[in-house]
Formats: C-alpha cells, sequence, structure tokens
C-alpha cells in the first residue's frame, strides 16, 4: 500500500562528513588524529591561514570523495573546481572556507532505503568536497562565557558534504536514510563516525507545499529523528492556527530538544562565490577508474549475494550487513 | 651596483664591510627605501654560510618586497594591519635566495598590499625617486626599485600584479622582469590578486635579472599553479645568439593618447636600434587593450576583497581589543587598512556580490579571455612584442595621489600582460627631463629567455643603464 504522507512532509539533508581515515588534511600536511591533543598542536601557516601561504589538494582526499560519489550512484564530474565561499567567522583563519560550488566532484545519485511503504529511492543532489573550520571553544556556557578560544586542529580536516533532493517523507525515512549512509560509509572506509564532531547534519523541512526551514547543528542520528519530529509539529501547529511558516534558519538546542530561529531569508548571507585562484581545476577522469576497481562490495550487493550464495534469508542478510563487523566475521 | 662587482667586494673586503656600506647607503640616500632592515641577522646568517658557499648569489646583498614571507623579520606588506607580525616561515623565493648565498637585509617600501602605481599608499610613507626627490619611484615595489637605482642594494625582489615590477623599474631607471604566471612560486607572497600577480627580480642591468630570475624560478610544489617548467636564461644571454632575424610586433594600443613625445621618440629609437641590430619590425593591433583596464581592477579588486578577509586582528598583526569580536575585528580593520586598500575591498565586494557578479566580475572574465586572445593572434607572427612602460616618466609626489582613477589610468600599458600571463620585462631606453623612461619587451608564455636575450642586446648597445641617478 503506497504511503499517504498527509501532511506532505518534505524533507532533504545535507550532511557533513569528516573524511578522517585519510591522514593527512584536505590542504596540508597536518596530521587528522587531533582527537584529545592539546589545541593549536596540529597547525602549519597553510591551515592557519598565515598571510602567502598556498593550499595543495590532498590527492587521497579527491580518490576518497569519488569513492562515495561512487557508491551513492552519482556522476562524477570529469572536471571539478574548488571556490571560495566568504563569511566572517573567527573559527574560520582566511575569513573565506575553500569548497565546492560549480562542479562539485559528485553529482546526482540515489539511494534506496527502505522507506515507509517499502523501497524508497532517495536522489542525492550532489557531494562536494570542502575544509572543516577550527572549533570554538567556550569558557562555561555559550552564552554565559566572558571570552572564547579558537582551536584550530580541526581546521581543514576534510569533509564531504552530500546533499540530498527532498525525497525523505518522515523523520523515519530520515533516520533510516542516515544509517543507510552511515552503513555504506563504514564499507568503503573513509570515515570514523563513530569520533565526536564526524558527522553533522543540517535538515531542510517543509510541510503542506508550505516556506522551508533548514534545522542546523543537528549532531547525531538520533538527534535528527528528534529535531524533525519537533519541527513537523512546530510547523503544523502554526499552520493549524492559520499562521504561515517563515522562511528561515533554525538552530536545534540538543539539550531541550526544540529547533529556535537564528535567521530569517532577508538577514540571509551573500557568499560571493568565486573559483578559488590558488587551486587549479582538476582533472579527475583518469581517477575515477581507478577508484571504481578498488571500490569494496557494498552493503546492498553483500546482501544479495549472502542470499543467494548462502541462502540466507533476506531479513537475516540484512542484520548481518548492516554492520561491518559482522559481515566480515560471517565472511 | 652589479652582482659580479659586489661579489669582487665580498672577496676583496669581506661580508661585514659590504652589509656596512650598504647600511650606510641606505642611511645617506634617505629615500625610505625599507620598512625594516636587519643587518645584524643579515651578518650572523651570512657568516654561518661562510665556507660552504658555492651559490650563485653567494654573499650578494639582496631587498626583499615587504609582502613576501620571510621567516624571523617583520613582513608589513606596508600596512598597519600587519605591524609586528613575524612570519614563522620563509617565502619559497627567500629559500631559494638563501640557498644560492644571497644575503636578505631587509623588507621593502611598497604601496599598501601593492595597491598603487607610486608607493605612496604605504603606511610607512612615501619613497623618493634617487633620480629627483620630488618624485614618485613608481609602485608598488618602490622601494625595491629605488634601492637598486639609488645603490643601496645590487638586487631586490619584487612582484607584479599589473605592472608592479615594471613601474618602479622604469620610473627608476632600472631593469624588472614579470615572468611568466606560474613561472615563479607564489608560496609565501602574500596575496593581492592571485590570479595575476608574480614575484619578479630588479637589478641594474638584464644580466642580473636573468641570474636573479634563475635563482628563485622553477616549479614548486606548494604553489598548486606553479609550472614544472625549469629556466636558465643565464645562458641564453652568454650565447652568441644575438637578435637577427627576430620579428617584433608594435602594438599600436600601446601609444595612446597620454603616452608622452619624448616616451615615444624614444621607444621608436629603441625600435629602431633593434631593426640595426638585424631584427624586423610590423605594427600590430591588439583591438581588446581598451577594456584591459578595467577587467584588470575588477579581478584584482575582487580577488583582493577576498584576500584580504584573513585580516581581523585575532592571530597576527594590529589589533583593536575593544567589546566583542565583531567590533574589535571592524574596528581593527577600520584603524588597519588605508582608503586606498578599504577602496579596493568595497568594490571587489560589490563585484563579486549577488546581482552584480556576472555584470562585473564573470563579465571582466570575459574580457580576460580576449585579452589573451590578442597575445595568442600577435605572438602568431611575432617572437616578441615591443613598447612604452609606462606612458610618461616618473610624476611628482601627491600629483596623482588624490585622482585614483588618474592612477589607474597609468597602469595601460602593464596590465594587459598580467590579464595574459605572459612575461614582460621593462629597461632603460631613454630619459626626458633626466627622468629614465622604460622599454617593454613583451614574450609569450615561458619566451623569457626571448625577451631576456633582446633586452641583453639592445643593453650593450646602448648607454642608457650606464647613466646614474643625480639626486644620490
Amino acid at each position: 500500500m503506497a504511503y499517504e504522507n498527509r501532511d506532505r512532509v518534505k524533507i532533504g539533508l545535507e550532511i557533513h562528513v569528516q573524511l578522517n581515515r585519510l591522514k593527512t588534511k584536505i590542504f596540508c600536511g597536518c596530521t587528522t588524529n587531533y582527537h584529545g591533543d592539546p589545541p593549536n598542536t596540529h597547525v602549519c601557516p597553510v591551515c592557519l591561514g598565515l598571510p602567502g601561504a598556498l593550499p595543495v589538494v590532498n590527492r587521497r582526499a579527491v580518490e576518497y570523495a569519488i569513492r562515495v560519489g561512487l557508491a551513492l550512484n552519482c556522476g562524477i564530474n570529469e572536471h571539478t573546481q574548488f571556490y571560495r565561499k566568504n563569511y566572517y567567522y573567527p573559527d574560520l583563519p582566511r575569513g573565506f572556507q575553500i569548497t565546492q560550488y560549480d562542479y562539485p566532484i559528485a553529482q546526482q545519485g540515489h539511494v534506496t532505503i527502505e522507506g515507509e511503504d517499502g523501497e524508497h529511492m532517495v536522489r542525492i543532489n550532489r557531494a562536494h568536497m570542502e575544509e572543516d573550520p577550527g572549533r570554538l571553544v567556550h569558557e562555561g556556557t555559550i552564552d554565559r562565557s566572558k571570552y572564547t578560544l579558537v582551536d584550530y586542529n580541526r581546521s581543514g580536516i576534510p569533509l564531504l558534504e552530500i546533499v540530498t533532493e527532498p525525497d525523505l517523507r518522515s523523520p523515519k525515512e530520515a533516520r533510516r536514510f542516515l544509517d543507510k549512509l552511515r552503513n555504506i560509509l563504514e564499507y568503503l572506509g573513509v570515515s570514523d563516525l563513530d569520533l565526536e564532531g564526524s558527522v553533522r547534519v543540517d535538515a531542510n523541512v517543509s510541510i503542506m507545499d508550505g516556506n522551508r526551514t533548514e534545522v542546523k547543528n543537528i549532531s547525531s542520528y538520533k538527534g535528527a529523528e528528534k529535531a524533525l519530529l519537533y519541527e513537523i509539529v512546530r510547523q503544523k501547529n502554526l499552520i493549524r492556527r492559520g499562521k504561515t511558516v517563515t522562511q528561515e534558519t533554525r538552530h536545534f538546542d540538543e539539550a531541550r530538544e526544540i529547533t529556535v530561529s537564528i535567521r530569517t531569508k532577508e538577514e540571509a548571507h551573500d557568499y560571493r562565490y568565486f573559483p578559488e585562484p590558488d587551486l587549479v581545476p582538476l582533472r579527475v577522469r583518469d581517477w575515477v577508474a581507478k577508484v571504481k576497481e578498488e571500490l569494496p562490495e557494498l552493503p546492498d550487493a553483500r546482501k544479495e549475494r549472502f542470499m543467494t550464495e548462502y541462502g540466507v534469508k533476506a531479513e537475516h542478510a540484512k542484520t548481518l550487513t548492516g554492520q561491518l563487523k559482522l559481515a566480515q566475521k560471517k565472511q | 651596483m652589479s652582482i659580479d662587482r659586489v661579489r669582487e667586494l665580498v672577496d676583496s673586503v669581506g661580508i661585514e664591510e659590504v652589509l656596512h656600506r650598504c647600511s650606510e647607503r641606505i642611511e645617506e640616500n634617505k629615500l625610505n627605501t625599507f620598512i625594516t632592515t636587519d643587518f645584524e641577522g643579515a651578518l650572523t646568517r651570512a657568516r654561518k654560510r661562510d665556507g660552504n658557499g658555492g651559490g650563485r648569489l653567494q654573499g650578494v646583498p639582496v631587498g626583499v618586497k615587504d609582502n613576501i614571507s620571510t621567516r624571523g623579520i617583520q613582513t608589513t606588506c606596508g600596512s598597519r594591519i600587519l605591524t609586528g607580525y613575524v612570519p614563522p616561515y620563509d617565502a619559497c623565493v627567500v629559500e631559494r635566495l638563501k640557498a644560492e648565498g644571497a644575503v636578505i637585509i631587509g623588507k621593502t617600501n611598497m604601496d599598501e598590499f601593492a595597491m598603487g602605481t607610486s608607493t605612496e599608499t604605504s603606511y610607512y610613507g612615501s619613497v623618493r625617486n634617487p633620480w629627483g626627490r620630488e618624485r614618485v619611484p613608481g609602485g608598488s615595489s618602490g622601494g625595491s626599485s629605488a634601492a637598486v637605482a639609488g645603490g643601496e642594494v645590487p638586487i631586490a625582489l619584487g612582484s607584479d600584479t599589473g605592472g608592479s615590477v615594471r613601474c618602479p623599474a622604469s620610473f627608476c631607471g632600472v631593469v624588472g622582469l614579470k615572468p611568466t604566471y606560474g613561472g615563479v612560486s607564489r608560496y609565501g607572497l602574500i596575496s593581492y590578486a592571485n590570479s595575476l600577480e608574480q614575484i619578479g627580480p630588479i637589478a641594474t642591468s638584464v644580466g642580473d635579472v636573468a641570474l636573479l630570475f634563475d635563482a628563485i624560478g622553477g616549479y614548486d610544489r606548494r604553489d598548486s599553479t606553479s609550472a614544472e617548467h625549469e629556466f636558465d636564461t643565464s645562458s641564453a644571454l652568454d650565447s652568441d645568439v644575438g637578435v637577427e632575424g627576430m620579428r617584433i610586433g608594435v602594438p599600436d594600443e600601446y601609444f595612446g593618447e597620454g603616452t608622452s613625445g619624448a616616451v615615444r621618440d624614444s621607444v621608436w629609437n629603441a625600435i629602431h636600434t633593434f631593426e640595426d641590430l638585424g631584427a624586423t619590425y610590423e605594427i600590430v593591433s591588439m583591438p581588446h587593450t581598451r577594456y584591459a583596464l578595467a577587467a584588470y581592477y575588477v579581478i584584482a579588486m575582487s580577488e583582493a576583497s577576498s584576500n584580504l578577509a584573513r585580516f581581523d586582528g585575532l592571530r597576527y598583526g594590529y589589533r583593536v581589543e575593544e567589546g566583542d569580536w565583531h567590533t574589535s575585528f571592524s574596528r581593527t580593520r577600520r584603524e588597519g587598512f588605508g582608503e586606498e586598500v578599504k577602496r579596493r575591498i568595497l568594490l571587489g565586494t560589490y563585484a563579486l556580490s549577488a546581482g552584480y557578479h556576472d555584470k562585473y566580475y564573470l563579465k571582466a572574465l570575459k574580457v580576460r579571455t580576449l585579452v589573451k586572445r590578442d597575445f595568442e593572434t600577435a605572438f602568431k607572427s611575432c617572437d616578441l612584442l615591443l613598447a612604452p612602460t609606462m606612458p610618461y616618466p616618473a610624476f611628482k609626489l601627491g600629483e596623482k595621489i588624490d585622482d585614483p582613477l588618474s592612477l589607474y589610468l597609468s597602469d595601460v600599458n602593464t596590465v594587459p600582460i598580467n590579464l595574459a600571463g605572459v612575461p614582460a620585462i621593462s629597461l632603460p631606453c631613454g630619459f626626458e627631463d633626466d627622468l629614465p623612461i622604460g622599454l617593454q619587451l613583451i614574450g609569450n608564455f615561458f619566451c623569457e629567455p626571448t625577451i631576456l636575450r633582446a633586452a641583453h642586446c639592445f643593453e650593450q648597445s646602448t648607454d642608457f643603464h650606464k647613466r646614474k641617478p643625480g639626486d644620490v
């Protein structure tokens, strides 16, 4: 039976994944293994954005990004380019973030999940590479601290931002999608998602074809479901009372499990994107074939194989392949 | 003074004495060429290297433009916002200079963030021209050029985003090269407009420029725009090959309305000198030249608006500590940047903004492609192009500084070269009222050997480079 989706819930996700299985940062030779180390100990002129220092693209990071792109059934752009996203924030040492805009590494893919009414296809809009900013450390709590310190150890950690189309129809589907993504990333060996800060989710939500809101600061998969549940109820209540939903960016307060407005459309940033002149466009065509060859068997394929080769029931095959460790044992 | 002469001096009187003479000269000249000098450090470094030297620049004092990162020596870009900033690392070119035995004696004065044509926008005061103290030395590498012209150092490094090496070389009667884009590593060069600029050598002769260029040029993996190309221009000068049969293009558009009569005459005399040496010339047309200036300023300012965003007082340099972060960083930038820098950040921000991006930035990029095509077409029939570097000799201090547009216009013959990315050299070819006039030779990509050889032949058969400035 087809899923009704009475409130016409539409959810699109933007997932930032740290490619933290890489040894070095995306534009310099500093280590990605900074967890637990004293602040500002894994930094150099490049990731500190010192005047005159220039970025150089980590080739392995590009290969990892291609790997994820292929696993998400995306097309890989033959020419890919980095852009500058200009905005001021103390965690951003250059005053701009090096990211991708036009010509991202991967575009137009899809992932199949177990949806509300059986198999459901979620389209992937794009996956693009970028650098993680530093980390702000507040004394005490954010609203009461007298000062803020900046730790640039995280500055330059390779990130992949994966953007879906608004194809998710419920918080549960969002959760399923994230689980599936986690599973794929685990198989690919590109990211250790158990590390703190290794995944961050922003969600775009609308109901009944109304305005959408963007919910930021979701730092766990469980949080994603909670944030979405809250946000949908909030929007429903507004509409029930005859009000319209404002297009705005909202912050998920994890402790209180609510979302709060941080800026409206009128206050939206103008990031003044333009091609990063310090990095030449990359021609990746020759890499794709190589990465394809090295691509491991992915969860869906392995599930199929367990069923046909070992006669495992679908349900069991799913459980077995749902975690890489279990799947390897069965092997 | 030549590199050879200085090396002889180092051998005869010793490095300490040579450095002492440099220091004395700077003090006597009072041209305000250096923002920071470091003779003590220079001597220590030079002594450390004593005995294991075999470098091509062993013991040769050098001035480095203050937008090039030097470990342990303050690097300000001529701006208040970088006062007190001491970089923890050396630029690629500085490493290479040191490897060749050169002794960095200090950092030369410049227009703030290289934004200027007269070195009058420096927070550390204007530089005077050794040919006339009331004249500007050109810019933005005015400190480097005036120091070389004034005999303070035999060689210096500048940077050229839209003419910043060639303009002051022209105004100060010395030789300056803007290399092919990607020819010299920009690692450590504090960006003004990344897609346009190159570090370039300045010296009193073509031979010395070639030697300095060979020392700093070539591939560097830390700069992604660096070309995998090694240069050996010095040996191109040593060979017996002259300019016999060389085809010179003279672009009509480079002799525009504002060109002074004396500049026109001197450059035409130079053309005839080349004819006498066996070269041929033809008038060529580069129709998009008239749009180059506008496109250049849009692109340069756009890139600058982003490049200069990092100066917020948080990590280094000048800082106003007041209020929260927003207040602190905006006051830091308000006080730390000068007028011209703010003007360019504002205009660049505007050009990149939503709604204006296509109209200005994107359009400028399209013009850039057309300008580049002009050069491609010209180089199909010519080995090099010849034109005045600047439309006129050095103007007076204060004469143009309050009229930015007139200052921008004086870059008309230098900026197309940066848009195209090709190399060009400026060398003396005459005088007007005892002020030097510069001749510009423009080559195809990576054809530094061609333009240096032509420049060398011209220098050998003329006396302009032998005349010494009168006001030092």
